[in-house]
C-alpha cells in the first residue's frame, strides 16, 4: 500500500473544489495551486494548504508540469490529483510524478498514452473486439492529406485534433464547400489548443447519441463498468446536460456497452478512473469513440445513480486497495446541468465579468467554484457551475432541475441559466429525444411581469462596487505556503 | 425606470401592488405585482428575485429569466456602430483578414479572435471598405476594443 496522507489537486474552479472535499471527509490534507488571477479564489480557501504558481495565463501556470512538481515537492505532497483539462491527461506529466516518487492518482503514463492517442486508441478497441467508427487509420499532419481523406468518406464528417479531447478541437464539416478553409481552421485549433495540428478524420454519424461508460479499475486487475451516462445535447461539442442512466438503454443493451468498455480498458491496461465514450444508433447498434483517462466534469450523476464518491475511490486505488464493488443498477435518475459563462442572447460568446450577486437554490447538488464578489476571469474554461438533481424517475429529477435552474441567483456575468431551463422544458428533452447532432429548438425565454416588477423595485438600491472584495482579514482562510 | 430590453425602451413603474409597463410606442399594460423581501408576488406566484444595479444598467433575475437591462443613453450618430468593429470578447487575435483599403461584402472575414479554446470569427456587417485594422496577430484585446474601422467606399 502507498501512503497518501497529502495530495496536491493541479487545478481550479469547480472541480478543485469538489476534490478537496472529499480529501476532507477522508482525512487526507489537500493543498490548492493558484495563479495570480486566483489568489482569492473559492477552491484556494476549500483546501487545506495553497501555494501559488505563477501569473494568470494557463500556460504559465496551472499547465506547467514542472512548476507543479515543484509545488508538490515543497508542500511534501505524496500525490496529485489532477482532475479534468489541464495536466490530466498529459502522459509526461504522469511519467515525471513517478520519476519524482509523487503518486499520479489516474492511470499510468502508458495508458494515458495509449488512449490519448486516438489512433492508438482505435486500434486498441479493434483489438478488444469493440466496433469503431470509420475514418481515416492514423492522424494526419497536411491539409492536402485530411482533404483527400475528406473526399474519399464523403460528408459530413468530424475533424479531430489527434491531440485533442473533452470536445476541444472537434470540427464538423458538412458541406465540400471552402473545405481547405473549415480543414484549415480545424488544424489551426488543433495547434493552437494541444501544440499539435494533426487531425484524425471520422464519418459524422446522424441522428447519433452519445452514451459513455464509467469505468473503475484497481491494480489488481479488477475492473468494474458502472451505469453508463447519456451527453448527447451539447453545443460546439461541449456537453451541456447530462444523465444517468442514459432514457434509451435497455438492461441488454447496458451489459453490451459494459462489457465493450471493460474489455477496452483490460487491452489498455487502465487503473483507475476512466470514461469510455461511445457513439448510439437508433437501431442500438454502438461506436467507440474515445476513453478519456481522468475523472469526467458530468461525474456526480453517476455518483448520484450509484451512491459512489469516485474521487474516493480514486484514491483509494491510487493507495493500492483491492476494488470490490457490488453489482450497482442504478437507483432513480440524476441530470446534470453545466452553467457556463457565455452570453445566449449574443450568440453564446464566452463573457467575463465581476459576480455581483450569487445564491444557491436548496434540493441539488451544486459544483462550482465561485463566491460573490469574486471575478469569473476570461483566462480559464467558461464551466461555472453544475448543478445535478436527483429524482426517483427521470421526470422528478429534470422537474426538481428546471425548479432549481430558477430560484438561482447569479449576476454580474452572462450565463446559460435561462437557455438550460428552456432546453430542460423542450418535448424532445421531456421525452428523452435528444441526438448529438443539432439541439432541440430552444425557445428565449420571455420575461414575466415578476420579472419587470424585480427591475422596477431596483429604483434606489445601492449600486454594488465591482469585484472589490473586502478586507483581505475577513476572508483570511486557512495557511498558506508563500510561492 | 427605464430599460433598454432587447432594442426597446421599456419603462416599469411599481407602485401600491401594480406594476406599469410601457413599451415603445405602445399602451401601458397593468400588472398585479408586489415585493415581499426576496420574493416578488405576482397572480403567477411567488418567485424569487434579484437585482444587481450598476453605472450603466441593472442585472435582474426573476421567474427564470436573468438579464442586464442597460439604462438608456442618449443616441449615439446613427451608423457609427456599424463603423466600428469591435471584439465581442476579451481573447486572442488569431488572425486578421483584411488591410486598410480593402473593399468588403457583409458577411466577409475580417478577423479571428480566440477565448477559452474557441475561435470566433468576426464578419463585416456591411458592404463598405477598410479604413484601418487596430489589431495584430497574437494581440491580447479587451472586450469592446475596436479592431477594424469601415467606410463607405470611396
Amino acid at each position: 500500500m502507498r501512503r497518501i496522507g497529502k495530495v496536491l489537486i493541479a487545478n481550479r474552479g469547480e472541480i478543485a473544489v469538489r476534490v478537496a472535499r472529499t480529501l476532507r471527509e477522508i482525512g487526507v490534507t489537500s493543498v490548492a495551486v493558484f495563479s495570480e488571477a486566483d489568489r482569492d479564489a473559492p477552491h484556494v480557501t476549500a483546501c487545506d494548504e495553497a501555494i501559488e504558481i505563477g501569473p494568470a495565463e494557463a500556460a504559465l501556470s496551472y499547465l506547467k508540469a514542472d512548476t507543479i512538481l515543484e509545488a508538490a515537492r515543497k508542500t511534501k505532497a505524496d500525490a496529485i490529483h489532477p482532475g479534468y483539462g489541464f495536466l490530466s491527461e498529459r502522459a509526461d506529466f504522469a511519467e515525471a510524478c513517478e520519476a519524482a516518487g509523487i503518486v499520479f492518482i489516474g492511470p499510468s503514463p502508458g495508458a494515458i498514452r495509449l488512449m490519448g492517442s486516438k489512433n492508438d486508441a482505435r486500434i486498441t478497441a479493434e483489438e478488444a473486439l469493440v466496433p469503431v467508427v470509420p475514418g481515416s487509420r492514423g492522424a494526419l499532419d497536411s491539409d492536402d492529406e485530411v482533404l483527400a481523406v475528406v473526399k474519399d468518406l464523403g460528408v459530413p464528417v468530424m475533424l479531430k485534433a489527434a491531440a485533442g479531447g473533452g470536445g476541444k478541437g472537434m470540427r464538423r464539416i458538412e458541406s465540400a464547400d471552402g473545405l481547405s478553409e473549415q480543414v484549415a481552421a480545424a488544424r489551426r485549433e488543433a495547434k493552437a489548443a494541444f501544440g499539435d495540428g494533426s487531425v484524425l478524420v471520422e464519418k459524422l454519424l446522424d441522428p447519433v447519441r452519445h452514451v459513455e461508460v464509467q469505468i473503475i479499475a484497481d491494480h489488481h486487475g479488477n475492473v468494474h463498468a458502472l451505469v453508463e451516462r447519456e451527453c448527447s445535447l451539447q453545443r460546439r461539442f461541449q456537453k451541456i446536460i447530462e444523465e444517468s442512466p442514459s432514457p434509451v438503454v435497455d438492461g441488454a443493451l447496458r451489459e453490451k456497452l459494459q462489457h465493450s468498455a471493460c474489455e477496452l480498458a483490460r487491452r489498455a491496461g487502465y487503473v483507475n478512473a476512466g470514461t469510455v465514450e461511445f457513439l448510439l444508433c437508433p437501431d442500438g447498434s454502438y461506436y467507440f469513440l474515445e476513453m478519456n483517462t481522468r475523472l469526467q466534469v458530468e461525474h456526480p450523476v453517476t455518483e448520484f445513480v450509484t451512491g459512489l464518491d469516485l474521487v474516493r475511490l480514486q484514491v483509494e486505488i491510487a493507495r493500492g486497495a483491492k476494488l470490490d464493488l457490488p453489482d450497482l443498477p442504478p437507483r432513480g435518475h440524476a441530470i446534470e446541468a453545466r452553467i457556463y459563462a457565455e452570453n445566449p442572447e449574443a450568440g453564446f460568446l464566452p463573457t467575463s465579468g465581476d459576480l455581483l450577486r450569487l445564491a444557491w437554490p436548496e434540493g441539488v447538488r451544486v459544483d462550482h467554484g465561485l463566491r460573490e464578489g469574486g471575478v469569473v476571469s476570461p483566462h480559464y474554461d467558461p464551466l461555472l457551475a453544475k448543478m445535478i438533481a436527483w429524482g426517483p424517475d427521470r421526470e422528478q429529477a429534470r422537474r426538481r432541475l428546471v425548479g432549481a435552474l430558477r430560484d438561482t441567483v447569479l449576476l454580474g456575468v452572462h450565463t446559460n441559466l435561462g437557455f438550460l431551463i428552456s432546453l430542460l422544458e423542450t418535448e424532445e428533452f421531456r421525452e428523452g429525444k435528444m441526438s448529438t447532432g443539432a439541439l432541440p429548438d430552444v425557445p428565449l425565454l420571455e420575461p414575466s411581469a415578476a420579472f419587470w416588477a424585480a427591475a422596477a423595485s431596483s429604483r434606489g438600491a445601492k449600486q454594488r462596487k465591482s469585484g472589490a472584495s473586502v478586507s483581505p482579514w475577513d476572508r483570511i482562510g486557512r495557511w498558506r505556503v508563500g510561492p | 425606470m427605464k430599460f433598454v430590453w432587447r432594442n426597446e425602451i421599456i419603462e416599469a413603474v411599481l407602485e401600491n401592488g401594480e406594476l406599469h409597463l410601457s413599451r415603445d410606442g405602445r399602451e401601458r399594460e397593468t400588472f398585479e405585482a408586489r415585493i415581499d423581501g426576496d420574493r416578488v408576488i405576482t397572480p403567477a406566484g411567488r418567485f424569487r428575485f434579484a437585482v444587481a444595479p450598476t453605472r450603466d444598467g441593472v442585472w435582474v433575475t426573476a421567474e427564470g429569466v436573468t438579464a442586464f437591462l442597460e439604462y438608456p443613453k442618449p443616441t449615439a450618430a446613427a451608423g457609427a456602430a456599424n463603423d466600428e468593429i469591435r471584439s465581442p470578447m476579451t481573447g486572442n487575435v488569431v488572425s486578421v483578414n483584411v488591410a486598410p483599403g480593402d473593399a468588403v461584402k457583409e458577411g466577409d472575414l475580417l478577423a479571428v479572435v480566440s477565448a477559452m479554446k474557441m475561435e470566433f470569427r468576426i464578419e463585416s456587417p456591411r458592404d463598405g471598405e477598410v479604413e484601418s485594422v487596430s489589431c495584430a496577430v497574437d494581440q491580447l484585446v479587451d472586450l469592446g476594443a475596436i479592431l477594424v474601422r469601415l467606410k463607405d467606399r470611396s
